[in-house]
């Protein structure tokens, strides 16, 4: 070994953010124009992806209102109720899970792209283990 | 030394770790940059192997004795 890194995983591309909101098990929609969510106390916040209230309340998270992410030049930007949705356990437990599934589809999309070989195996902790080689 | 090998590991919360394996000296950045495209790289550390030199070609070494000043 040569070199050990650590990653947060940020959302930066609407395509990968929409499959690993679908690989995570979440209804989104996507608006390529942007629409307004509906908020706490009439507020209003634009985004193009987009989670609704019920979808959030289905997986147990209590929100006043959609959640989102708007597309912006240096990446997506999330939109949410701060006063009620992030803190709760399930939002935090969803978003690690499409967090996951971006990364993964992150590093699958890279590496077709650079010719490696890719394997993937699962651990019991819910850990995705890949190992890449260069096909070439 | 073993095959080039990019290792990670994307934990249940999203967070990334990566390790290079089979490549010895600085070689092993070309080998995971495009990784940190993926977020906030929070650790970046170099591990001995880093440090190895790279073999290279033995050179020549000319009008050198074994031990002492002249």
């Amino acid at each position: 070994m040569s070199k050990y890194r650590e990653i947060k995983t940020q959302f930066k591309d609407t395509e990968l953010l929409l499959a690993a909101l679908k690989a995570a098990g979440v209804t989104a929609e996507y608006h390529p124009a942007g629409i307004e969510l509906n908020g706490y106390a009439g507020q209003r916040r634009t985004a193009h992806v987009v989670v609704r209230k019920q979808t959030l309340r289905d997986m147990g998270i209590y929100s006043f209102g959609d959640m989102g992410w708007r597309r912006e030049k240096d990446g997506l930007v999330h939109v949410y109720d701060a006063n009620t949705d992030l803190p709760q356990l399930p939002t935090q437990a969803m978003l690690g899970r499409v967090r996951q599934q971006y990364a993964r589809s992150f590093v699958q999309r890279e590496a077709t792209r650079r010719g490696m070989r890719m394997t993937e195996t699962r651990d019991e902790q819910g850990n995705i283990h890949i190992q890449l080689r260069s096909v070439r | 030394m073993s095959e080039p090998t990019l290792n990670i590991t994307i934990s249940p919360n999203g967070q990334v770790t990566s390790e290079v394996k089979g490549v010895a000296g600085p070689g092993c950045e070309q080998l995971q940059q495009w990784l940190a495209e993926l977020g906030d790289v929070t650790v970046d550390r170099r591990t001995p192997d880093y440090y190895q030199r790279v073999e290279q070609s033995p050179r020549a070494r000319i009008g050198q004795s074994s031990g002492g000043r002249r």
